[in-house]
């Protein structure tokens, strides 16, 4: 019965709806292109969170004695929850500040602290640890790492939820057109749908027909937004920058989420058939 | 079939009443005419027999229900059991001839093989055999006519309401519809028949019901 519903309702001749599949796949490609970016993120700072999250760095005076960094090997290493505790390096230091000093102004120049690194086990109760290293190096300066965590992960958050709310919004633009077209048509074809209706139809039958003309283009231009968001993805893996941050839940992302452009689009079409024709 | 109690109908708030006060009783299987100069409001009885429009004023009851309490669902099922034939035919030109006739029979989801069998028959009948797979917008007047009468026939309605049925086919046409009206008058269907052709209305044995500014006058 849908099909000669379908047939006779002819939606897909209407100019508009022609651009459905268009904006489907516009839409479909930025929510799965989105995913991913927000996916992306999510694995870099994942990877860089494990880093630093498990270091604390000890900044002492440049004047400080060998002697007086005795307990980097001797207590520090037996605390609970220690795993190493190492000195950076002086060439390592210098080769750090190089990369953000003038040409003019070598690092070798410059008094440049004494730095420990204390890297903790994963889940080490930090407390007892930072009061330790207080104790043993009372004029040191501790940078705890997972203050500047919490800022970046809040960030991330704020990017992830921006990401979030953009692609609601293009859920609501696309209910927003998918409403428009289905006036559109049914406008064009009131005289066929009136008949219909004459001839004994239900609305429920109507509004089955007209969802089912309306979920095509949008299934096929998800199909193909998606489609072009994944070889986006593939060519990314050619960068090895973002290559490293690639993962099955970054492939989820983009070939789930623009599924909900055709629940929106069914959704939609049949809540705007049903209103549009009662008032037929 | 149907009875109409104090109808009547009012296209908009300011203006007057199009039908007035009509009462009417059509018992099933009856065989009505339904005749009046233009603008006795012919077309809005029409309308309302047809359950395209709800009266405004008193009840219509068709095969025991009050239209206007029915559901919309209610009065679909009431309208497959109507045929009706417009004057304008009112076909779906991009669809076939026999997809055109098909429509009451897929909406009642009721097509099968013997269904298939009784359209091939009716389109035999009604002269279109070997125009049944044709777009139905390419047709003639006459032929776009017969369309219309197949499809209102086909579902075997218990109503039939046609407008000018024989206004733009041949006299020998003519005769051949009005002996399958007759026929299926035979059969038990109840069939209102508005015309203007006073030929038909004298040579028909049925009441005549006479519509003149809105009002039942015979």
């Amino acid at each position: 019965m849908n099909r000669t519903l379908a047939q006779a309702l002819n939606l897909p001749r209407t100019r508009l709806f022609r651009a459905l599949g268009i904006i489907a796949a516009l839409l479909a490609c930025t929510i799965a292109l989105l995913a991913a970016g927000a996916g992306l993120l999510q694995n870099l700072y994942g990877n860089w969170q494990l880093q630093k999250a498990n270091s604390i760095l000890v900044y002492l005076p440049p004047e400080t004695p060998a002697s007086a960094l005795s307990p980097l090997t001797t207590t520090l290493p037996t605390l609970a929850g220690v795993a190493a505790v190492r000195q950076i390096p002086q060439a390592e230091l210098q080769q750090s500040l190089a990369m953000v000093l003038p040409a003019n102004l070598p690092a070798s120049s410059l008094p440049l602290p004494v730095v420990a690194e204390v890297v903790l086990q994963r889940g080490a109760n930090r407390a007892p640890i930072l009061s330790a290293l207080a104790q043993a190096f009372p004029q040191a300066e501790l940078d705890d790492q997972q203050t500047l965590l919490s800022r970046v992960a809040e960030s991330v958050r704020v990017l992830q939820l921006a990401a979030g709310g953009l692609g609601l919004i293009l859920l609501v633009v696309l209910g927003l057109f998918m409403a428009l077209t289905l006036r559109a048509g049914l406008l064009a074809q009131e005289a066929v749908v009136r008949l219909l209706l004459q001839l004994g139809a239900t609305d429920g039958a109507l509004a089955r027909a007209i969802t089912g003309q309306t979920l095509w283009p949008v299934a096929l231009g998800t199909a193909v937004g998606t489609a072009v968001a994944a070889m986006v993805l593939l060519a990314s893996a050619a960068w090895p920058a973002v290559a490293a941050y690639h993962g099955a839940n970054i492939w989820l992302a983009v070939v789930l989420m623009p599924l909900v452009l055709p629940l929106v689009a069914a959704a939609t079409a049949w809540l705007v058939s049903l209103k549009l024709l009662r008032q037929a | 079939m149907f009875s109409l109690s104090g109808v009547g109908y009012r296209y908009g708030p300011a203006m007057p009443l199009a039908l007035k006060n009509l009462s009417l009783t059509v018992p099933q299987g009856s065989f009505h005419l339904l005749t009046g100069p233009s603008g006795a409001g012919k077309t809005t009885l029409f309308n309302l027999l047809t359950l395209a429009m709800l009266p405004t004023e008193g009840s219509l009851t068709f095969l025991g229900t009050d239209v206007a309490t029915a559901s919309r669902a209610e009065r679909a099922a009431l309208r497959r059991q109507i045929g009706v034939v417009w004057q304008d035919f009112r076909l779906l030109p991009h669809l076939t001839v026999r997809e055109n006739i098909s429509l009451p029979l897929q909406l009642q989801g009721t097509l099968g093989q013997a269904e298939h069998d009784a359209i091939a028959q009716l389109l035999g009948w009604v002269g279109l055999e070997a125009l049944a797979d044709r777009p139905a917008g390419g047709l003639s007047g006459g032929e776009q006519q017969r369309t219309a009468i197949a499809r209102a026939v086909v579902h075997h309605p218990k109503l039939l309401i046609a407008d000018e049925p024989t206004g733009n086919v041949d006299a020998a046409m003519a005769r051949k519809i009005l002996h399958l009206f007759t026929e299926l008058h035979k059969q038990g269907t109840t069939i209102v028949l508005a015309t203007h052709d006073s030929a038909l209305i004298g040579s028909k044995q049925a009441p005549v019901l006479t519509l003149a500014h809105g009002e039942l006058v015979a």
